[in-house]
């Protein structure tokens, strides 16, 4: 399953827009499209051969995308593809604290489009479907929000609540 | 599908050994169950519960690679099969048991897999993975396995897998510590916070269980420590008590054997595993499992049940009955435990299948009792399927309450079994003794003593003793009734005794004195006073008239020592010739002081020398009375002199070749059974049978001898069996005994009542004392009613010279005028005015 609308093809029909690096160099969108279209190739193949550094690869998909969201705006389509992957590989790369934390920042974004609000949300319901899918017999006894209601007292509280 | 932790605040509690029993309890009730071992950094609930060979070499699976493979988000969940292990259960009660140990620990790949599931399994992970894949592998166990109970091993203290194993997936949780106040005190916080974690939805409010493991005499009492008891009993169920307030922990004592070999006895229902922290389990059990509760408590009572009664089997009795401290227990191994049978019998309609709870076998291995717990069942049906399908010869129905079991046996030759009266259970010694082991009559004893089995003549004395006690008097098995006629009946049992261990132990028995203090307390009630007389009553009513009616070569040993030098042997037989028939006192200890005295004061020797002197004598006189009967291989004089005067040479050699010579001869003619019956025959023909000097002799120094070979052969000549013509012999030479050497109320003994030296044939003893001897004789015989010695002893007198067959006339006198004449006799013999032969017409 392929986490971006691709990439090559909208770099190929718009200028490139500046991207500064966290070094502070300048660095070409062009060249982070290659990137990240490397890294999803990358991430894919990791997937699909059942290697455990898959993850990894997505999280780094994750990170260039986010970096592309910041180096597009919302109003251009490669703002918004960026977005949507950057959500999409971090709930890949089992970041799923960061990928909310994403969609939560881009939904809150008021110049964000109703398509694109909805295209976020259904990434996550996705995702929530996939977990479910993979434990569906927990899913049969217990909510995906009982369990993640659960995690955040345990993370909370430690164990036996006895460190809230 | 009810989800049971087993939590402790502090390892070494024995948590996994009562989850390991609990999972084999409930399998064995029928219940399916999957224990799953959580306690992942020290797992071992496999070595309690499967083969750890098995697992650590074989099986790959179990719950940590499960859930790495899991939290690496396999394609398709893990098989539970791989993962899991079927674990044999003891009885095929339809239940099952599935273990799903940690992984194989400890094998490195086991710890491998483990540190990887670290970082995988996340359970704080906001997306509720970690959570989710815990649910999963409960909700998959539940919905593939179908089982009753998830029984969880949690990890020790407060860790993370240990908390959600309590707080999120179980329903009740087992909180188990010890009787510490550090355990206490981490037990109430985790059981706190227990109580007060929120629970999903879907779930009911938590329970909590606390139990106090390893419990010893030795438990704190404090205020502290009792204060935190009852703090945990306010959050946790505890055991009800007779009041409705009182409650208390649950406690499973400490157990040396199960806790060191952490041997797994759950389900169990052999008797050798009860034990007080099995009970305890089994308590628990019966709380923890309300659905198992009925059959938890038919478990425990089945098992108290046949663990009294394998102790009772296989240990001393506490009643004191000398006849069961003969019979020895049942050896361990000869018990044999949980034998469930099956035959092509049917009961109304019903398989013949049935379950010995104990089979107990012959030292050759023969099966000869089974003992059956039969709670609810229909009782006649066990003794018939027994009885149809084996051999044994006793069967023991038990129910819960062990004390009112029933006991059905029957014949060695078959046949049905038949309940009996009987209450003690019998010892494997008694199936050789009796026929029948639910036939303990006299009858039956005695055919037993007669069979040669020693341990049924102690049976005998004591139902004499019960048979003779005057009035109801209350005893260890009910009131005693004075059964006169059944204690006849055993008298003469017991006299026709042939055995002769069997008839020594009779009289060792019979004697007085058997009891000492503690032993008399004990086989007598406190408040009862009668020991010492019933004795009394047992020496002159017992063994008195068994010491002359009892084969005489048994008399003789009885009075040997047998437990130390000095011990003395009744003189009851000899007092009841003496005082009840003579009327002279026999106290031969004084005669040897006597003696003693006549001795020393004829020796110059000072007055510390005489005291010495007198204990010499007393010892002497016991020992003497001890050696006074011998039956000797020697010549009789009689048969001696007989032949001396037969040969001719004697008259012309000298006298020391004479004797050699006759010597000789008279050693064959004993010696040769044909000579001597032939000569006894001669010697009976001419009526020359005397009982003293040829049966028998009497020395003055107060020997006894019997010429056993001599008697043989003059029985067989006579045509009576020897055994009542030695006792008869033995009377005869008693009373000659008796008449010297007794007190008359003058002090003085009777020396002028002397048989002959038998120094040559002329010397006779005087006819008058043979008859009166005679006399004496016939009035113990009468006395005893034993119609074998009366018999002998009126054939051997038909055949014995005149002076030894006229008791007949002297029956007719008064027992007084025959005592007035012993006693003239004792003076001078020649004053006597006796009846002739003529006036026995």
């Amino acid at each position: 399953m392929s986490t971006s609308d691709g990439p090559a093809s909208w770099a190929s029909k718009n200028p490139s827009p500046p991207f500064i690096s966290q070094r502070g160099s300048r660095v070409e969108t062009d060249a982070l499209n290659t990137l990240v279209s490397g890294a999803i190739w990358r991430a894919e193949q990791l997937e699909a051969h059942g290697i455990r550094f898959a993850s990894q690869a997505w999280a780094e998909v994750s990170s260039l995308e986010e970096e592309l969201a910041k180096a597009f705006p919302l109003s251009e389509s490669e703002g918004r593809i960026a977005r949507r992957g950057a959500v999409r590989a971090a709930l890949k790369a089992g970041e799923y604290a960061r990928a909310h934390a994403l969609a939560d920042g881009y939904l809150a974004d008021e110049a964000a489009p109703r398509s694109l609000k909805t295209a976020l949300r259904k990434i996550l319901q996705e995702d929530d479907q996939a977990i479910a899918g993979r434990f569906q017999h927990a899913a049969k006894h217990h909510t995906l929000r009982e369990a993640r209601d659960l995690a955040r007292r345990f993370r909370e509280g430690g164990a036996f609540g006895l460190a809230a | 599908m009810e989800t049971v932790a087993f939590y402790s605040y502090k390892g070494g509690v024995g948590r996994s050994l009562l989850l390991a029993n609990a999972a084999r309890f409930l399998a064995t009730l029928g219940k399916d169950v999957v224990a799953l071992d959580f306690d992942f950094e020290a797992p071992g609930l496999h070595y309690k519960l499967g083969d750890q060979r098995d697992v650590r070499s074989v099986f790959l699976g179990g719950a940590v690679p499960y859930l790495l493979a899991t939290a690496e988000g396999a394609a398709s969940a893990p098989p539970l099969e791989k993962h899991t292990i079927s674990v044999a259960v003891p009885t095929d009660a339809g239940g099952w048991l599935r273990l799903m140990p940690a992984g194989p620990a400890p094998e490195q790949t086991y710890w491998a897999a483990f540190k990887e599931l670290g970082g995988k399994l996340r359970l704080g992970d906001p997306s509720g993975q970690g959570f989710m894949a815990l649910f999963d592998l409960q909700a998959r166990i539940a919905d593939e396995l179908k089982p009753d109970y998830l029984l969880i091993d949690a990890r020790t203290g407060v860790t993370e897998l240990g908390s959600l194993a309590t707080t999120i997936l179980a329903d009740t949780v087992v909180c188990m510590f010890v009787a510490n106040q550090e355990s206490l005190d981490g037990t109430l916080t985790v059981v706190e916070a227990l109580k007060g974690t929120p629970r999903l939805g879907s779930q009911r409010p938590i329970r909590v269980v606390p139990v106090l493991s390893r419990t010893t005499a030795k438990s704190p009492e404090d205020d502290r420590f009792a204060s935190g008891v009852k703090r945990l009993l306010e959050f946790g169920e505890g055991k009800q008590g007779q009041n409705q307030k009182d409650r208390a922990l649950f406690a499973l004592p400490h157990d040396d054997v199960l806790g060191a070999s952490e041997r797994v006895v759950g389900g169990e229902r052999k008797a050798s595993a009860f034990s007080p922290l099995y009970k305890a389990y089994l308590e628990l059990f019966q709380s923890l499992f309300p659905s198992g509760a009925e059959s938890a408590r038919n478990v425990l009572e089945r098992l108290e049940s046949i663990a009294g009664i394998r102790g009772d089997l296989t240990s001393e009795r506490s009643e004191s009955y000398e006849y069961d401290d003969l019979l020895p227990p049942w050896g361990a191994s000869l018990i044999q435990e949980g034998v469930l049978y099956k035959a092509d019998y049917q009961h109304r309609g019903k398989e013949g299948s049935r379950y010995a709870d104990l089979l107990c076998r012959s030292e050759g291995g023969t099966p000869l009792m089974v003992v059956e717990y039969v709670a609810g069942d229909p009782v006649d049906e066990a003794p018939e399927f027994w009885g149809k399908n084996t051999k044994v010869r006793c069967v023991v129905l038990v129910g819960p309450n062990r004390w009112e079991h029933r006991i059905f046996t029957r014949d060695v030759n078959g046949g049905d079994l038949r309940r009996v009266e009987r209450w003690d259970l019998p010892r494997p010694r008694e199936f050789e003794l009796l026929r029948d082991v639910g036939d303990r009559s006299v009858e039956s004893m005695l055919e037993a003593v007669r069979h040669g089995h020693i341990e049924a003549v102690a049976w005998l004395v004591n139902e004499w003793r019960d048979s003779s006690l005057v009035g109801d008097i209350m005893g260890p098995k009910g009131p005693r009734h004075w059964r006169p006629e059944r204690a006849q009946r055993i008298l003469d049992g017991l006299a026709a005794i042939e055995d002769l261990d069997c008839a020594e132990e009779v009289l060792r028995r019979a004697a007085a004195g058997r009891f000492d203090h503690r032993r008399r307390k004990r086989r007598f009630r406190d408040d009862w006073d009668f020991g010492e007389d019933l004795e009394q009553k047992m020496a002159e009513d017992l063994f008195a008239p068994l010491f002359w009616r009892l084969p005489v070569e048994a008399v003789q040993k009885s009075m040997e020592p047998r437990h130390y030098p000095g011990e003395i042997s009744s003189l009851a037989g000899y007092r009841l010739m003496a005082n009840d028939l003579m009327g002279l006192r026999y106290d031969p200890d004084r005669s040897a002081l006597e003696d003693a005295r006549l001795m020393s004061a004829r020796l110059p020797a000072s007055r510390d020398h005489r005291d010495e002197g007198e204990i010499v004598w007393l010892h002497r006189s016991r020992r003497e009375q001890i050696e006074r009967v011998r039956l000797s291989d020697e010549a009789p004089p009689a048969l001696v002199w007989e032949e001396m005067l037969q040969e001719e040479p004697y008259r012309r050699s000298t006298i020391e070749e004479a004797n050699e010579k006759v010597g000789a001869k008279v050693k064959e003619l004993l010696e040769s059974n044909t000579s001597l019956r032939r000569r006894l025959k001669e010697v009976s023909g001419r009526r020359d049978l005397a009982t003293l000097g040829l049966l028998g002799s009497y020395e003055p120094s107060g020997n006894i001898d019997l010429y056993p070979r001599v008697i043989t052969a003059a029985a067989e000549a006579l045509g009576i069996p020897p055994r009542y013509l030695k006792s008869v012999v033995f009377i005869h030479l008693s009373v000659w005994a008796m008449a010297r050497e007794t007190y008359d109320l003058d002090g003085q003994r009777g020396y002028g009542f002397a048989p002959s030296p038998r120094t040559s044939p002329i010397d006779r003893e005087s006819p008058t004392h043979v008859t009166l001897v005679q006399a004496f004789t016939d009035r113990l015989i009468r006395l005893l009613k034993d119609p074998n010695l009366q018999d002998a002893f009126e054939k051997l007198s038909k055949h014995q010279p005149e002076p030894y067959t006229l008791w007949a006339p002297l029956r007719k006198l008064p027992l007084e005028k025959l005592r007035m004449l012993l006693l003239r006799a004792r003076a001078s013999a020649a004053a006597l005015d006796l009846p002739s032969a003529d006036d026995s017409q």
